[in-house]
């Protein structure tokens, strides 16, 4: 056990220390290619040039954080990160938050169909369904537009278009760069564009220095029309030729440009949060029991024992995505932790209120003969704890354990949420290159499987054990 | 030795003990009887403090145990057995017995084992020294709790109905093992509902009914001469059953 917890922090000490120069911290959505997106393990695109040029005309490390879009105005905000990029359109609800640079590149929203259904313009969507990306400009504009059309919000642009494959929606609404992309044979884009709008990064109301730098990088490349340059660079870089057959879908899913990798970082990620989670969850669930079962047999640990009692409420009372938001962002806020870290101590947090009750009820498994024979012998409270109802408890709340481990285990697949590149999120970031979810998506399953699989194995064996020791 | 002084017990609103008083000298062997819910087990679990009694004093060697801090030095002289056994089900029959003595530095480990095989071998069972409770009899279970007590070499051992949960063919080896205790001068209370048991072995028989002692005396008066009419009534129910 404390060779494992030398190990986590050993591995934190490694990722989250070396200050040669200061950083440049980039947020975005690393899913809307030509501007960010995936390629061989990095997170390229349009945006990532121009601030790769903004950090080295203010000689700093660039540094790139993957969020969902609709965190990355609160990233900037709160100072976690320097400057967010995204393809982010004006708004003036965004404008009252944070400040917008000029803008280095122009985008039309346009409404993409399918050939063999209906052709609509913007006013022809009325009462239909459209699919857009939550809070992009679209989403935004018909929302505030056009109050009839009723939208389908996906997180992702590629989950629009599937919806549109699937014949689940009429129309996409999306910007028209990724959208030659995007479409397929069976698509068609209508040529009137819904709105032509502009891109501009974001970064805090307090930073008008860096906002003063930014817009000078962007006018010089804009004069030297480097930006055209870089949208160029970055069409059409990860198509891979082939056939649409399975197997060249599983080698464009897994195998072309590293992308098992990502899969291997999500799945070290995915197992680090979870051990370190469960061990957390552990010391907490112990504390917070015993300082009830103290409580209630000997009156002591008064105020420990409402801390735990509170803490077991509000974490069994609030979705675990919340908890994790407010501890990213509300509870570090300031502090540029190491985001697994951040994960670990969130999940173990969460696991440990589950874990107090689920020793509470062992504690409440053993009969109550137990402890006055202990009693009755001249043992201490202490002592009986120790050598009476703990061992025995253990027995008893081993199975639920396990189950509360392995549902830790497919938990961390929401630490995606503050961007932790956990299972789920390589397998988005995959998806988000291919655009074809069906491989990551099955073989990520295939592994959260495997790994509960062993893990409940793992449980019956220790519980044959113990049975064995017990018979 | 064990002076008992007026002691009341409330649960709730109901009031269980409504001032006791009981003395106890070296050597007494004290049955208490009564019917089911009178308060015999609830005095037998006071005199030990696993229940704290409202008000009166428990004094034993001198000292007044009630909310006193030695409670746990008190609880080694005072040894208890218990109608479910209470064996620790995850610990073998040895280590069961060992198990107090060396948590309270009574005994090294060593010595512990020894002088437990050396009980346990005096009535022959020494051959489940390594099983554990649920591998075993209900009568052996019951006098290997006797012994987990003994080896604390306690002035006062409580009974709490120590043979109600065995079958009937295995109530004669507990006897049998109490009455052991009885040659070697042992002082026992013992709370049963098998009279003819208490009668047979008892010094003293004290008859408790709705939280107050009814009669006590020599146990050959209390069962062939009782006086008090709930006494006579009590002892026609059970002996028609």
């Amino acid at each position: 056990m404390k060779k494992f917890v030398l190990l986590i922090f050993s591995v934190f000490l490694l990722t989250g220390c070396g200050r040669e120069k200061e950083k440049l911290v980039l947020v975005t959505e690393a899913g809307f290619a030509p501007y960010e997106y995936y390629s061989n393990g990095q997170i390229v695109g349009v945006d990532i040039d121009i601030a790769r040029e903004i950090a080295k005309y203010l000689n700093r490390e660039l540094v790139i954080k993957d969020v969902a879009f609709d965190s990355i105005i609160s990233e900037v905000k709160t100072g976690k990160s320097d400057i967010g990029a995204a393809g982010i359109s004006y708004t003036e609800e965004r404008e009252r938050e944070v400040n917008f640079t000029n803008s280095y590149a122009e985008s039309k929203q346009v409404i993409i169909v399918r050939k063999d259904g209906y052709f609509y313009d913007i006013n022809g969507l009325n009462k239909k369904k459209v699919a857009v990306q939550l809070g992009s400009v679209a989403d935004d504009y018909i929302t505030s537009n056009y109050p009839d059309i009723e939208l389908v919000r996906e997180k992702k642009f590629l989950a629009a278009i599937q919806d549109l494959k699937d014949s689940k929606v009429d129309a996409v609404v999306m910007d028209e760069v990724p959208a030659t992309k995007l479409v397929t044979s069976e698509m068609v884009i209508m040529e009137e564009p819904v709105l032509t709008d502009s891109y501009g990064m974001v970064i805090a109301k307090d930073n008008p220095e860096l906002l003063e730098a930014a817009n000078f990088v962007i006018n010089k490349l804009k004069a030297n029309n480097e930006i055209d340059n870089y949208l160029l660079n970055h069409m059409g870089v990860n198509d891979v030729k082939g056939d649409n057959g399975l197997i060249n879908r599983f080698y464009k899913s897994v195998i072309y440009d590293g992308r098992y990798k990502f899969i291997l970082e999500g799945l070290k990620n995915t197992l680090l949060i979870a051990l370190g989670a469960v061990i957390i969850g552990i010391v907490l669930g112990l504390l917070a029991a015993i300082s009830n079962n103290v409580y209630l047999n000997t009156g002591k640990f008064k105020i420990l024992n409402l801390l735990s009692k509170a803490y077991v409420t509000v974490i069994r009372g609030t979705p675990s995505t919340l908890q994790l938001m407010i501890i990213y962002y509300v509870i570090f806020k300031q502090t540029n932790i190491n985001i697994v870290l951040v994960g670990i101590v969130a999940f173990g947090i969460n696991s440990g209120a589950y874990v107090a009750e689920i020793i509470r009820s062992g504690f409440n498994s053993i009969d109550k003969g137990q402890w006055e024979a202990g009693y009755a012998l001249g043992l201490s409270y202490k002592q009986v704890v120790g050598k009476i109802i703990l061992p025995q408890s253990v027995h008893n709340i081993l199975p639920a354990l396990g189950n509360e481990f392995i549902t830790l285990v497919k938990e961390t697949s929401i630490g995606a949420y503050i961007g932790i590149v956990e299972l789920t999120k390589a397998s988005d970031i995959i998806a988000s290159r291919t655009y074809d979810y069906f491989f990551p998506l099955i073989l990520i399953a295939i592994i959260y499987l495997i790994i509960t699989l062993l893990l409940s194995r793992l449980i019956n064996l220790m519980e044959v054990r113990l049975n064995n020791a017990n018979n | 030795m064990l002076t008992i002084k007026n002691i009341k017990k409330t649960f709730g609103n109901k009031v269980v003990l409504k001032g006791i008083s009981l003395n106890v000298n070296k050597g007494d062997i004290i049955g208490i009887i009564g019917p089911s819910g009178c308060g015999k087990s609830t005095l037998l679990r006071c005199i030990n403090g696993l229940e704290t009694s409202d008000s009166g004093e428990i004094i034993f060697n001198e000292k007044n145990i009630i909310g006193s801090k030695h409670l746990l030095d008190v609880r080694k002289k005072i040894g208890m057995v218990f109608q479910q056994f209470n064996l620790f089900n995850h610990m073998t029959v040895l280590e069961n017995i060992t198990l107090a003595p060396v948590m309270n530095k009574l005994m090294k480990a060593d010595e512990a084992k020894k002088e437990a095989l050396r009980l346990l071998k005096e009535i022959d069972l020494e051959d489940i020294a390594n099983s554990y409770p649920n591998q075993i009899s209900g009568g052996q279970k019951q006098r290997v709790a006797i012994i987990r007590t003994l080896i604390m070499k306690p002035e006062i051992i409580l009974f709490d109905e120590p043979t109600s949960a065995l079958d009937p063919e295995m109530i004669g080896e507990v006897t049998n093992l109490m009455r052991k205790l009885a040659d070697n001068g042992m002082t026992m209370i013992i709370v049963s509902h098998e009279l003819n048991f208490i009668k047979n072995f008892c010094t003293k028989v004290v008859f408790i009914d709705d939280g107050k002692i009814v009669e006590e005396g020599d146990s050959k008066l209390i069962f062939d001469k009782p006086k008090d009419e709930r006494l006579k009534s009590f002892l026609e129910k059970v002996n028609n059953k």
